[in-house]
């Protein structure tokens, strides 16, 4: 088969939802960096994901760590690897949307400053899921979620994480997508051969948070960068940008959101505003790599 | 120090998850089936479309042609003269353009020129003999199939070359008699008898029913159905197919300067642009529209740039000389009416219409008469599949109903072999023709009848919806690039010349329709790694792990081309 | 070799010596001294460790955990705010097993503002399953340090040792810092079984059921109840090597005593004082050092204690709504048993307040009079 996975990380048997996205993110992210490698696991869909003691369904060493600690952990963990000689094997934190954007965010700022050798993988299904769908700051505007009914949907726009990376420098950060599992492995290439802080923005449709039929999660990844909602690119040292994929035949936004039912109470305005907005996000990229190209 | 403390703290794993089967949370599952590409489901050969340009898209030219020839035995004969209704109901059309099959299968036909003559492995000799009478496409396709499928074939053909209609019908600049030699070159390597010059007439019939196990005919529809106008017999009135066949023995023909033609297929077409060669002003008649013309618009559309001229609703009724000497037709303007039993309007003469053409030669291509030499065929018992009231003669091609084009002669002569092979094995052709059908068009695979298995459900044919479209790029098709047109009117050279680079770029472009070509989406994008590869006969073909899939139809929608549905799951 | 240390740098100097492999701090009021000095031993490379200087104390644990679950020796230092802002990770590293040491530096917790000593910030981590050493002195303190290494290594638990704020951080006593050779003799290297390896991949802390949870926390209870033995034997090897010991409990002059001082910390020097000082007037008094407070060594206690029918404890910590831990502790421990003695429960030094010789004499001459009471707190202004 010609996409094939040479690494395949994970056991049959795990407990993701049907058509979990995440599940897809850890298998293409697993290809690249293989069985040496640790992960980092705070609080998040994927801590279910696993398995329940005493079984595991990855087939690397793998620590539950506290919601907020992903980065420092990680940190940690290649420190004592480090100081131990073993500068081989990778550490991945593996966080979610709420533990990188919101809860973690101290802990990877510090991680990013002091540049620790660790890659750091953010899989966004843009709420808090594995809690039961509530806000987090990478919930898009619009969207319902527990905590954000629709009466009161989301009226804030998602926090540009990327942006916040780049402002650590870092040597590199890039969003990829799983629609996308070439583009995604080579950025996971390029992060396993950079020395220093690695950030990578994920995004991962969740079935069951996101409300659609399971079969269209690869689809609305893809339709996610298709409308640039979702653009591929990476940033360099935190000036360095490239656009890793342009989108052939821009699709409507609209025609993203329309199959995810956490959208179905907007209004067409609301739909046009929020379209606007992804307009207005892909023009503000577009001029920062035409001004900082890689 | 107490034994307590010693103990490590158990607090890590010891397992993997394989003994927790989520396949218990299914309620739909993923069926996996390969379907009919509209292509194979439109092509009168039968050719294996999807097959051979998978193939080619890898740059495997050798594979590639095996396919083809698997199933027919003139594919650069087939994918020059092919109106190819194959790419009218490619998929590819709802993207950009539609794969240029008939490009690709003319050059993989034509790398016989680099590597030799390709044929199928024969199957062991069965011990029967077969005679083929008449040696057009049908026939030969039913000599070659019987050849390979282990008879002693004897092909009597009239004239002194064989190819029938593909020899004497079409002029060079579509299909060079070299092209055509080379395919036929089966005939010797598969130990084929082939008698030349050898007309066989109703007298024979005994002589070669006692001879031979089984009769085939394909004697083609050589029979002119006699002229339709009031006139004396002249020089330079010609039956189209005269007319060809002395253009393509290469005879110089004195034409004169107005060359009437009258007719709408084909061969009307293909007279008049031989009479533009020979020097002629040729004016093709029609007695219906544009629209109704049979003839293939690609030819019509090459007339019209070689200086053709088409006069529609017209038809000849008189024809005036002087001292055996043609002056002029004198013509009939019509009008549309009624739909007859073709679905088109039912010409009808405008009375006082009538006119007056100068012409120095009459051409009459107004259809031919399927021509059958054995009087006690009933050509109203003759089927599909070749079988007549008489129990060992078969018919195929032209000489049977049916439409007449190369590809259909060739799909006829394919299905005639398979009725001759059962018969003569005393096999029950009932029981097998519904296995071997592709789609509902009536052309069969041999591959499916000679390895003994089932194609996909006719009706299972890949439409757009189940063409995942994002996986494809939109790219030029390929196209032939024509000569200039003064050497088109001045000689017989091949007009529509190819790129043999554009094959690989050109096969690159099939969705694959149906039909798996390891692509691996779904391997890829299963998140419950639970799609197992399976080796299936030859090829990798996916399969679900029924144990762990939780039914999450990711594999289903990814599928580029249609092959996985997801079915609810039986309780 | 005796050097004049600050119990700040005697940590660190404790750290040098059990070859830390992994630190990670960060810096609060009074601990800044040990990161100051460790980032100075680091730098000149006396001590070949990574020091990760976080952005909180939170990561600071987290860290640690994550290089104790690869198998490095780790080490962290905090005081009050930070050591409650640690407390997620501080059962979370309890919970994954991790022999992280760690010096808390006791002061007091806002609101008000107070930088000084009081022993709360520790022992509001009484159910972190921590291992606590209670430090006296600067030797002590080294000492334990050292001592907390093999110990919690060997368990597979974290230990904090606590000094208390400026009375032991900013104040320099002798110290006699042993040899690095006759320490790497008492302390080989950290090289567990199990942990974070390519080579054996496991998962450490997924999700239980409660029949599993409840095994787990069962065994790492039974693990440091069991221990008890095993840190008097360490004390005893400690002793063999490096000529001191400190016990679990140390009593002083308990046998014949009419009324028994129970301290912890620094305090406990200074009621020795106030010990010799009642002997000389006449007044059998004796005193009682709690060196351990996690596990809890009631046994200890009460062996020391002897039929003593008159106790005072002092706590410089309160738990509010209750009182002193440590005198809680000790009733709760003493509950049921046939030795019931009259407890005297004192609260004093909170935020710093200091304990004289003079005026804890007078503590225990009030409890011979009858001028405390037993069924309440008795607050001891300073």
């Amino acid at each position: 088969m010609e996409q094939k996975l040479d690494y395949n990380v994970m056991h049959k048997g795990h407990v993701a939802c049907p058509g979990c996205g995440a599940v897809l993110a850890m298998r293409y992210v697993m290809n690249i960096l293989g069985e040496k490698t640790v992960i980092v696991l705070p609080a998040c869909c994927w801590s279910v994901i696993t398995g329940r003691y005493p079984t595991c369904s990855v087939k690397v060493p793998l620590f539950h760590t506290a919601f907020e600690t992903a980065a420092c952990t990680a940190s940690g963990v290649r420190a004592a690897l480090d100081i131990k000689g073993d500068t081989q094997t990778q550490v991945l934190a593996w966080a979610g949307d709420g533990g990188t954007f919101d809860i973690g965010l101290q802990a990877l700022s510090g991680a990013a400053e002091r540049n620790d050798n660790i890659i750091y993988v953010c899989y966004d299904n843009e709420a808090y899921m594995n809690t039961g769908i509530q806000r987090s700051s990478a919930t898009p505007y619009g969207a319902w979620t527990t905590t954000t009914p629709v009466e009161h949907y989301k009226n804030q726009q998602k926090k540009n994480i990327m942006e916040i990376m780049a402002a650590h420098r870092i040597p590199y950060a890039a969003t990829a997508s799983i629609a996308y599992p070439e583009d995604l492995m080579e950025k996971v290439a390029r992060a396993k051969n950079t020395f220093g802080m690695k950030f990578l923005h994920i995004l991962c449709p969740c079935p069951t948070g996101w409300k659609y039929s399971s079969d269209l999660t690869v689809e609305l990844a893809r339709n996610a960068v298709r409308c640039r909602a979702f653009p591929l690119y990476e940033i360099m040292d935190g000036e360095k940008y490239r656009l890793t994929h342009e989108p052939e035949d821009i699709m409507a936004v609209r025609d993203y959101i329309k199959p995810q039912r956490r959208f179905a109470h907007l209004q067409e305005s609301e739909i046009q505003s929020i379209s606007q907005r992804v307009d207005t996000d892909w023009k503000r990229l577009m001029h920062t790599i035409e001004s900082w190209p890689a | 120090m107490t034994d307590t403390v010693k103990k490590l703290p158990t607090v890590y794993t010891t397992r993997d998850t394989t003994d927790n089967k989520t396949g218990s949370w299914r309620y739909l599952r993923p069926v996996f089936n390969v379907k009919t590409s509209p292509c194979m489901a439109s092509c009168p050969a039968g050719n294996p479309i999807v097959d051979f340009l998978a193939s080619a898209g890898k740059g495997e030219m050798k594979k590639a042609l095996e396919a083809l020839k698997f199933e027919n035995p003139l594919p650069a004969v087939c994918g020059r003269v092919c109106p190819h209704p194959c790419t009218g109901v490619c998929n590819r059309n709802e993207l950009d353009e539609p794969v240029s099959v008939n490009i690709v299968e003319r050059l993989v036909g034509d790398t016989e020129i680099d590597h030799g003559l390709c044929l199928p492995r024969k199957a062991p000799r069965a011990g029967k003999s077969v005679a083929v009478i008449g040696s057009g496409p049908a026939g030969l396709t039913c000599a070659y199939h019987c050849a390979l499928l282990g008879h002693d074939v004897t092909i009597f053909e009239s004239e002194s070359k064989p190819g029938g209609l593909l020899k004497h019908g079409i002029p060079d600049y579509r299909l060079p008699s070299e092209i055509l030699e080379r395919e036929l070159s089966f005939i010797k390597e598969l130990g084929i008898k082939l008698h030349t010059d050898s007309k066989i007439v109703n007298s024979d019939f005994e002589k070669l029913t006692a001879k031979y196990d089984a009769l085939c005919i394909s004697t083609g529809a050589g029979k002119s159905p006699g002229s339709g106008i009031n006139g004396e017999k002249l020089d330079r009135i010609f039956g189209a197919l005269d007319f060809l066949k002395i253009i393509n023995s290469g005879k110089e023909m004195a034409v004169g300067k107005n060359v009437v033609v009258i007719g709408g297929g084909n061969s009307a077409i293909d007279a008049a642009r031989a009479a533009v060669r020979s020097k002629g002003s040729a004016v093709v008649y029609y007695r219906r529209g544009r629209e109704d013309m049979p003839a293939f618009d690609d030819e019509i559309q090459e007339a019209i740039e070689e200086g053709v001229r088409f006069e529609f609703y017209c038809a000849p009724v008189k024809i005036k000389s002087s001292q055996g000497r043609l002056l002029s037709v004198v013509m009939q303007r019509m009008e549309p009416g009624e739909p007859d039993e073709s679905g088109r309007a039912r010409p009808v003469p405008i009375n006082g219409s009538e006119f007056e053409v100068p012409a120095d030669s009459l051409i009459e291509a107004v259809g031919a008469n399927p021509d059958i030499p054995i009087d006690e065929i009933n050509p109203g018992e003759i089927d599909d599949w070749g079988t007549t009231n008489i129990e060992k003669c078969f018919v195929c091609g032209d000489a049977g109903p049916g439409n007449r084009t190369v590809a259909h002669a060739i799909g006829s002569g394919k299905r005639t072999a398979i009725a001759i092979d059962c018969f003569l094995k005393g096999a029950d052709l009932d029981k097998i023709k519904s296995r071997i059908l592709i789609g509902r068009s009536g052309a069969v695979s041999m591959k499916l009848y000679r390895e003994n298995k089932s194609a996909p459900d006719p009706d299972s044919i890949i439409g757009i919806e189940n063409i995942n479209l994002a996986y494809f790029k939109k790219s030029p098709a390929a196209k032939p690039h024509k000569i200039d047109i003064d050497s088109r009117k001045r000689g017989y050279n091949e007009i529509n010349l190819v790129d043999a680079g554009d094959a690989e770029t050109e096969a690159g472009r099939c969705f694959h329709c149906g039909s798996c070509n390891e692509c691996g989406n779904c391997l890829l994008f299963c998140p419950d790694i639970s799609i197992i590869e399976r080796a299936y006969e030859g090829s990798l073909t996916p399969d679900y792990d029924s144990d762990y899939c939780k039914g999450c139809g990711i594999c289903a929608r990814e599928c580029p081309r249609g092959i996985i549905t997801m079915v609810e799951e039986e309780q | 070799m005796k050097e004049v240390l600050m119990g700040d740098f005697a940590v660190a100097r404790a750290v040098q010596l059990a070859r830390v492999e992994v630190i990670s701090a960060y810096p609060i009021t009074p601990q800044t001294l040990i990161v100051e000095e460790l980032s100075e031993i680091c730098g000149r490379g006396d001590l070949d460790a990574k020091f990760i200087k976080v952005e909180s104390e939170h990561s600071a644990l987290a860290c640690c955990m994550g290089a104790s679950m690869a198998g490095a020796r780790t080490f962290t230092a905090t005081a009050s705010q930070g050591l409650l802002l640690m407390h997620e990770i501080m059962h979370w590293s309890a919970g994954a097993r991790t022999p992280i040491v760690m010096a808390n530096v006791n002061r007091a917790i806002a609101p008000p503002w107070n930088l000084w000593s009081d022993q709360t910030d520790s022992l509001a981590q009484r159910d972190t399953s921590w291992l606590q050493f209670y430090c006296e002195n600067n030797q002590e303190v080294l000492d334990t340090v050292i001592q907390s290494f093999k110990i919690a290594e060997h368990l597979l638990l974290p230990t904090m040792l606590v000094l208390d704020a400026f009375i032991l951080s900013h104040t320099s006593e002798v110290v006699d810092v042993p040899d690095q050779e006759l320490v790497d003799r008492f302390l080989p290297p950290f090289r567990p079984d199990i942990k974070l390896d390519t080579s054996d991949p496991r998962a450490f802390g997924s999700i239980t059921g409660a029949e599993d949870y409840q095994k787990l926390k069962q065994m790492r209870h039974e693990d440091m109840i069991g221990s008890i033995d095993y840190i008097k034997n360490i004390d005893n090897e400690y002793e063999e090597l490096f000529g001191r010991n400190y016990g679990v409990v140390e009593p002083y002059k308990c046998d014949d005593a009419e009324i028994i001082l129970v301290t912890s910390g620094t305090l406990s020097g200074t009621s020795r004082n106030a010990i010799d000082m009642l002997r000389d007037s006449g007044i059998a008094a004796g005193s009682l050092k709690i060196r351990l407070f996690r596990p809890f060594p009631i046994e200890d206690i009460i062996a020391a204690t002897g039929d003593c029918k008159k106790i005072i404890s002092i706590d410089r910590n309160m738990s509010v709504g209750v009182g002193g831990i440590f005198t809680q502790e000790i009733k709760a421990g003493l509950y049921g048993h046939e030795y019931s003695p009259e407890i005297y429960e004192v609260i004093g030094g909170l935020g710093g307040g200091d304990f004289t010789p003079e005026n804890t004499a007078g503590i225990i001459r009030r409890g011979l009079e009858g001028k405390l009471d037993s069924s309440k707190i008795n607050w001891e202004e300073l």
